[in-house]
């Protein structure tokens, strides 16, 4: 299968049939509801405004992070229950003058702080591909949308991995372009310096044609950047023989008694060995491990004490949960106290502790430094090869297993966190399906250096072609 | 060590409320994340280097022009509120007499 999208553009001859396939699409969604609980909203009224864009009558899903004029946008988060925003996110303009169709918006662990798909106001996201199991997170309902077949493609976002994560749990396409390739105007802040727009996808193609829709300068967001001027969906067919690609030694050794890890070790080796028979070179290598088992704290550090003071409009004032009190604090303290989850109270605390004046210089800025020491590493070995390939997680999608997932464990594998790097450096990165580990999906990540958004995608087009990815349809 | 009391102080300033067995869990991370930033406080040379804010240099920030531009009107900025009056958010009276 090369595109969905195109696949599905060849039947939508007038507004006729892209209203039917609305129809259909609302159906689906609310059957995908019923079984994952993908979705906050499910959209009651067609609204389409004619393009000669290649989305023109495309159904689509959104992040419930990203605002939307008049349409409920909650962050998945009780605080946010009934608030509906005044202005559009840039992205869900971009797409609404494509003419692509939005069906419904998409739960997330609240305000996109976690990596479960278990903490959103409305419940818990399940898995398409196995309903005991997680689907990750924290754009858990958009890879549940996509995965389930309602539509082809969906935007989330990812400060940790959230887009790829849950992309690689589900058996299908997340892709991250470099920071700021594509507008932040409109998604809920969470840790800005860190947070990317994400495609979820059912392939490399539709990644490609949905970045092309969405990239370029924003004036309302100063960390966007001028367009590259390349159309990358015309980029994804080029040969690659002769690429370099390394993949890191000091993540990839494992030692583990998890089976599921094995596995998804000996398929990843198992793809190096064709990916080199097709002329690509891939070669392992060393990376500082005390600057590696670093990357897990730092990330912690600066996305908690980012989302601490980004968060800290949330008051039920002038808009969200209100709950009375006797005076203007206690309404706040209210507001707050019932609107928020314990994790996110938590991952608050945190962050106030980590910008407490005496506290910065050992915990937030030291690991800014963990971050530039690392980014300055990685940058070096872009500059000696193409790209960076490992296997996107080390096991499979999680089992339900209580509200343990978010806490702060010692116990964690570096195959686990990885694309951390990808958010540091603001590279852009994906995940692809490869394979299956215990009749689960697992994904292949692929990360290339600032600004070769066009060769990522390249990349993961002909592995893709190479890998032959068969998980089976999971439609709703 | 961060103290139950100390993680109090700051779920106060941060204005919410926690339950006591969430400050246990909160104890626990706690001394994990601490543990991790011990580690990392241990790098060689860290405090040479210069913290990075942003992922690259932005060299295309760029101030717009210093000139009004439409903004969302009031009403629909405030239809969010709960409680609203005269274009104004109302919170309970904090002074008092008329």
């Amino acid at each position: 299968m090369v595109s969905n999208i195109i696949e599905l553009k060849e039947k939508l001859n007038n507004e006729e049939d892209i209203k039917l396939l609305f129809n259909e699409t609302i159906k689906k969604a609310k059957k995908c509801n019923e079984k994952y609980n993908a979705f906050v909203t499910i959209t009651d009224s067609y609204e389409h405004i004619e393009s000669d864009s290649i989305l023109n009558g495309i159904p689509y899903s959104l992040k419930d992070n990203f605002s939307t004029e008049g349409i409920l946008t909650t962050g998945s988060s009780n605080l946010l229950k009934s608030y509906v925003p005044a202005f559009d996110s840039t992205v869900y303009e971009k797409l609404k003058n494509a003419g692509a169709v939005l069906i419904g918006k998409t739960v997330l662990d609240e305000l996109a702080m976690g990596g479960t798909g278990t903490t959103g106001h409305t419940g818990i996201v399940k898995n398409p591909c196995n309903e005991s199991r997680m689907i990750g997170g924290s754009s858990s309902g958009s890879a549940a949308s996509v995965a389930a077949g309602v539509v082809p493609f969906s935007i989330g976002s990812d400060t940790g991995d959230s887009v790829r994560k849950p992309a690689s749990y589900s058996g299908i396409v997340g892709f991250k372009p470099t920071y700021g390739r594509i507008s932040r105007y409109g998604l809920f802040n969470f840790a800005s310096s860190l947070d990317h727009v994400g495609i979820l996808s059912k392939t490399v193609t539709d990644a490609a044609i949905v970045t092309d829709i969405l990239k370029g300068y924003d004036p309302k967001d100063m960390t966007s950047l001028k367009d590259d001027g390349i159309k990358y969906v015309n980029e994804i067919n080029n040969d690659i023989e002769g690429k370099k690609l390394f993949y890191i030694k000091e993540i990839i050794d494992v030692e583990t008694e998890d089976e599921d890890v094995k596995e998804n070790i000996k398929l990843f080796y198992e793809l190096i060995n064709k990916i080199k028979n097709i002329g690509v070179t891939v070669e392992e290598v060393s990376f500082d491990k005390s600057l590696l088992n670093a990357i897990l704290g730092s990330y912690y550090s600066i996305s908690c004490a980012e989302s601490t003071s980004n968060n800290s409009n949330l008051t039920g004032l002038p808009f969200g949960e209100r709950i009375e009190g006797k005076d203007y604090k206690e309404i706040m303290i209210n507001t707050r106290t019932k609107g928020f989850s314990e994790l996110i109270k938590r991952r608050f605390v945190l962050g106030s502790y980590i910008l407490k004046r005496e506290n910065q210089e050992k915990l937030y800025l030291n690991a800014l430094r963990v971050r530039r020491l690392i980014v300055e590493k990685m940058n070096e070995l872009f500059n000696k090869y193409d790209g960076l390939i490992l296997p996107s997680t080390g096991g499979i999608a999680p089992l339900f297993n209580g509200n343990d997932s978010d806490k702060l464990s010692n116990e964690y594998l570096l195959l686990e966190n990885h694309m951390i790097i990808g958010n540091f450096g603001g590279y852009p990165s994906i995940s692809i399906p490869y394979g299956k580990v215990n009749n689960m999906p697992v994904g292949v990540n692929i990360t290339c250096g600032v600004m070769k958004d066009a060769l990522t995608l390249n990349i993961a087009k002909k592995l893709e072609e190479l890998i032959e990815y068969d998980g089976g349809e999971y439609h709703v | 060590m961060v103290t139950i009391d100390e993680l109090k102080e700051y779920s106060n300033n941060l204005m919410f409320r926690m339950k006591e067995e969430e400050y246990e869990t909160l104890s626990n991370e706690f001394d994990t994340f601490l543990g991790w930033m011990e580690y990392i406080n241990k790098i060689e040379g860290l405090k040479d280097i210069e913290p990075m804010y942003f992922p690259f240099d932005l060299g295309n920030v760029e101030l717009r022009c210093d000139e009004p531009i439409k903004s969302i009107e009031s009403d629909y900025a405030l239809k969010n509120a709960k409680v609203v009056k005269d274009g104004s958010v109302i919170v309970p009276r904090v002074v008092d007499g008329e």
